[in-house]
């Protein structure tokens, strides 16, 4: 873990120049969803498990379970399709085949970290810790995340091959989107300005590096992959605070502008 | 007439079609093409290409059509799809991998509806065998039209299938699509319908049937002309099926009418979504958005699951 100092550094890095400017109340407002709840920006183009029948859940989740075994394959889901009691040509269910499990494992433990921001164990770790920072939290969920792999681990790089397959290639980085999305969100990072994009971009790189290296870690309950993440987040800092730097010297540049016009009598 | 071809034009060729009899006399086109606006108010009717007919009549006016193509089918759909149908075909069957994928498996029970000359079924068979190392799956071949039927048995017989007996790997059954009465309930695997579902009076009733016969889990699919959705290419199909089919219909099997019953058809069928639709009112839940495109949509595969 990073010492305190350098979590200060990483959270003016990664929040960029965003952090000097605090939104009016009513563009907070509009990120809350009418029912009051946490409104995720890329919800629009990300699944939900709500599109998966109890059927289908059962069948691919079915099939997730005999992934360490079987790999993310096309047997992996027949066996799922004959263990939920249906027939081999069953898994025609599925056109995308064992990208089908890939998604529905992306898709239910993406939601699963939402409802882990609800559960005592995040109050918890909020409570305990009242100055815990943003970087702080992105850390905490993506090591929450990544546990969750832990079972198909072995596995991944056959699913890392799915998902860049060219017809998987959107749904698959509009999910990692999505997951960049969410674990910010429920840091509770509420600024809507060029770094939202920044942002995302970084932690979804970081991420799926950590996934990747997470994939080779033989070390001990993945402590390496543990602190190859604090080395990503550290390195995020300095392109945080480049892109931050950059948007000051944007932003000068244009008051310039903007009063030489004025000084020619330009009414701006 | 020829502004009426426009009216609702789009399409392009393939499978049989005819009607000629019917089709003869009531050439004018126009005023049939103006009728279908107002189909729903008439009550009874269905269409027949662009004309609206008694809906006890397409049953006998698309068995016209298809005993005047039976002999030249293939030969005709191999012109005017430039042989794109074969992999149409190829890639139907290919995606749908029937056969048996394990010992601790059944054979499949397959029925290919409105499977007339057989080409779909005899690829099904290959696939299981060659593909799956499966011999013991087999195929029911059914039409509602004899002559198809006959064509689809000479080949079988040329191929060297057994058509006879209860262990037959394929067999052929002239049956209505609409009720199957000889095929019982929940004991099909897998029911295809190549180039066919878009000549049935009642499509909601053929599917209602399909979802009857098939086990719980199995499958429905359906290959089908559709609609194009690129606008330039939509136009350029248009020209093509509705000026150059019936004429190469006319100059090779010596018979316009039915190839200019087979585009207007095209025309006149649903939607990828609103057949999608319809597939899921039936009761199937839909594999994936429901259907996938071929060559932009000219084609489509819809595919359904009962579970």
């Amino acid at each position: 873990m990073a010492s305190k100092s350098s979590h200060r550094v990483l959270r003016q890095g990664l929040l960029g120049f965003g952090a000097r400017w605090n939104p009016s109340p009513a563009l907070q407002g509009s990120r809350i969803g009418l029912n009051g709840y946490r409104l995720n920006h890329a919800q629009g183009s990300a699944a939900s498990s709500a599109s998966y029948t109890p059927e289908q859940a059962a069948i691919l989740s079915a099939a997730l379970s005999h992934v360490p075994s079987q790999g993310f394959t096309d047997s992996a889901l027949l066996s799922g399709v004959k263990e939920s009691g249906y027939l081999d040509v069953t898994t025609n269910l599925f056109p995308q085949g064992p990208f089908d499990i890939v998604k529905y494992h992306l898709v239910t433990q993406r939601e699963r970290l939402n409802k882990f921001a609800e559960s005592e164990e995040w109050k918890d770790l909020q409570a305990t810790n009242p100055r815990l920072g943003t970087t702080s939290k992105i850390r905490a969920l993506c090591i929450e995340r990544l546990k969750q792999n832990k079972d198909v681990i072995r596995r991944w790089p056959e699913a890392v091959a799915l998902m860049k397959y060219p017809t998987n290639l959107q749904s698959s980085t509009s999910e990692l989107f999505s997951l960049a999305d969410t674990m910010w969100n429920i840091a509770g990072d509420r600024t809507v300005d060029v770094s939202w994009y920044t942002k995302r971009g970084i932690l979804s790189g970081i991420y799926a590096a950590t996934e990747v290296y997470m994939s080779q870690d033989k070390s001990d309950r993945f402590t390496n992959t543990w602190a190859f993440l604090d080395e990503r987040l550290a390195d995020s800092a300095s392109v945080g605070s480049t892109v931050g730097r950059v948007g000051q010297y944007l932003d000068y540049a244009r008051y310039n502008v903007v009063n030489v016009l004025r000084s020619k009598g330009v009414k701006i | 007439m020829s502004s009426v071809r426009g009216v609702g034009s789009r399409a392009l060729r393939l499978q049989p079609t005819k009607a000629s009899a019917i089709l003869r006399q009531s050439r004018c086109f126009s005023s049939s093409g103006l009728r279908l606006q107002d189909q729903k108010a008439e009550e009874r009717t269905t269409h027949f290409g662009f004309q609206n007919v008694a809906e006890s009549m397409k049953e006998s006016k698309v068995r016209d059509v298809f005993n005047s193509v039976a002999k030249n089918y293939d030969r005709m759909n191999d012109v005017m799809s430039f042989g794109i149908h074969r992999i149409w075909k190829d890639q139907f069957v290919q995606q749908l991998n029937p056969g048996k994928k394990s010992i601790f498996s059944e054979p499949m029970t397959i029925l290919d509806l409105a499977g007339g000359t057989g080409d779909v079924a005899f690829r099904m068979l290959n696939h299981a065998r060659t593909v799956n190392g499966d011999p013991e799956t087999r195929v029911k071949v059914v039409d509602i039209n004899e002559e198809m039927l006959k064509e689809g048995m000479r080949r079988a017989h040329a191929l060297g299938y057994r058509t006879e007996g209860e262990d037959a790997p394929i067999s052929f059954l002239v049956q209505n699509g609409e009720t199957l009465e000889a095929i019982p309930d929940n004991s099909i695997d897998l029911l295809t319908i190549a180039f066919g579902i878009r000549n049935f009076t009642n499509k909601e009733k053929a599917l209602s049937t399909a979802y009857r016969v098939l086990k719980k889990g199995g499958v429905f699919s359906c290959l089908e002309f559709s609609k194009v959705d690129n606008f330039v290419l939509d136009q350029i199909y248009r020209r093509y099926s509705f000026s150059v089919i019936p004429m190469m219909g006319q100059l090779i099997a010596g018979d316009r009418d039915s190839y200019q019953y087979l585009v207007e058809s095209i025309v006149k069928f649903p939607s990828q979504k609103d057949f999608a639709g319809m597939i899921r009112d039936a009761g199937f839940q839909l594999a994936g958005k429901g259907w996938q495109d071929l060559t932009f949509g000219v084609a489509a595969v819809h595919t359904g699951v009962k579970l």
